[in-house]
């Protein structure tokens, strides 16, 4: 369902990142992981996704500005805001700034991987 | 797409009709929820709506009694905005769905004088943002159903109200944290619940000598309510029962 697709994820909890990868690899999506946002950010200069999932909180550079970078690269990019200190401010917040969706850690893969299908389908 | 909750007001009924026609909304009221809350709780339908529309009184319902039927219309409401893309019209909407980023609340105000001052100094297009229960305050003194409709609508189509994982889940949290609550307000009028996903935490006071039996019973009801997966029970010791207990 998955296959031709490119994600990339990004969240400073390597386990979040690694688990997330082995959720989706298994629908045939070609996921691309990091724990340093920078990293990320600098990936998406270069290459268009048609997913991005990011973690709102981290050290040097949080989600919304991944979720800025990824749209200004691409406006057909989907990008998937995931954090474990969700309010309604600030999910409005975001899909203000046109993420796609926002998942309340903890989550479940099948939860993500029902998500990540839906952005898939409006691709 | 948002789901537009409006508060009883006098042209609250032709602004919701107006919002469904445009969008194609569902709609429902008051009523229909108090009549499924009614049939899901076995609860005669007055008793609901005396306990959302009458003040209190002294010789009137217990507090108890009345946050208990407030919990039954609470879980409907939230099990009607499961249903996405519908308006509602009717009472406390704003209260009983707080924190729901996809629900649209708004307060038609029937301006006068004086609110058309605070209004107007605050907002030259009569509209008030109001985040902490309300999303939109529209003054009905100075705005046709048309325009407030408009202005409804405007906000509606805002990516900021769209829907979310996030915010669905809260929906179904509401629906069954406010079912559990129902059940449990019997036991301690200030039982409080929080539900996610499925696990119910759940924080009462009782005496310390009835904590062990209190937290199975809770326990044990809980599980079997609908949609229950794991049930958490706190209980805190009540100072009052611990004190009159030696006296006995």
């Amino acid at each position: 369902m998955g296959k031709g697709y490119e994600v990339l994820i990004v969240d400073d909890e390597p386990i979040v990142g690694k688990q997330l990868r082995l959720a989706l690899s298994k629908d045939g999506y070609s996921v691309e992981t990091y724990t340093v946002p920078s990293d990320a950010l600098k990936r998406i200069d270069e290459k268009e996704f048609d997913i991005v999932v990011t973690d709102i909180r981290m050290d040097d550079v949080n989600g919304i500005e991944v979720l800025e970078r990824a749209l200004g690269r691409s406006g057909k990019t989907k990008v998937i805001m995931i954090t474990g200190f969700a309010m309604m401010e600030l999910v409005r917040y975001a899909m203000g700034k046109g993420a796609f969706d926002f998942l309340e850690k903890p989550f479940t893969p099948d939860d993500l991987r029902a998500a990540v299908g839906k952005a898939v389908g409006r691709h | 797409m948002a789901v537009i909750t409006i508060s009883k007001a006098s042209m609250g009924k032709a602004v919701a009709d107006g919002i469904r026609r445009e969008f194609c909304y569902g709609y429902f009221d008051s009523d229909e929820v108090f009549l499924a809350a009614s049939k899901e709780f076995g609860v005669p339908e007055a008793k609901i709506r005396s306990a959302l529309q009458n003040a209190p009184t002294l010789w009137g319902m217990s507090s108890a009694t009345r946050q208990k039927l407030i919990s039954c219309y609470q879980s409907t409401l939230a099990k009607f905005l499961l249903r996405d893309n519908v308006v509602y019209y009717g009472p406390a909407g704003h209260l009983l769905i707080q924190g729901v980023s996809h629900a649209l609340k708004v307060l038609l105000w029937p301006g006068d004088n004086t609110t058309c001052n605070i209004i107007s100094s605050i907002s030259k297009h009569d509209v008030i943002n109001e985040e902490s229960l309300y999303d939109l305050v529209i003054d009905t003194g100075k705005t046709s159903v048309e325009e407030a409709v408009e202005i409804i609508s405007a906000h509606a189509l805002s990516t900021r109200y769209r829907t979310t994982t996030f915010s669905i889940n809260c929906v179904k949290n509401i629906a069954l944290s406010s079912k559990v609550k129902a059940a449990l307000i019997d036991v301690d009028h200030d039982v409080n619940v929080r539900a996610s996903g499925g696990n119910v935490y759940i924080h009462v006071r009782a005496a310390d000598r009835k904590r062990q039996k209190l937290t199975a019973a809770i326990s044990n009801m809980v599980k079997s309510i609908r949609d229950v997966v794991n049930v958490e029970v706190t209980v805190t010791e009540d100072i009052f029962q611990k004190y009159a207990g030696t006296y006995r």
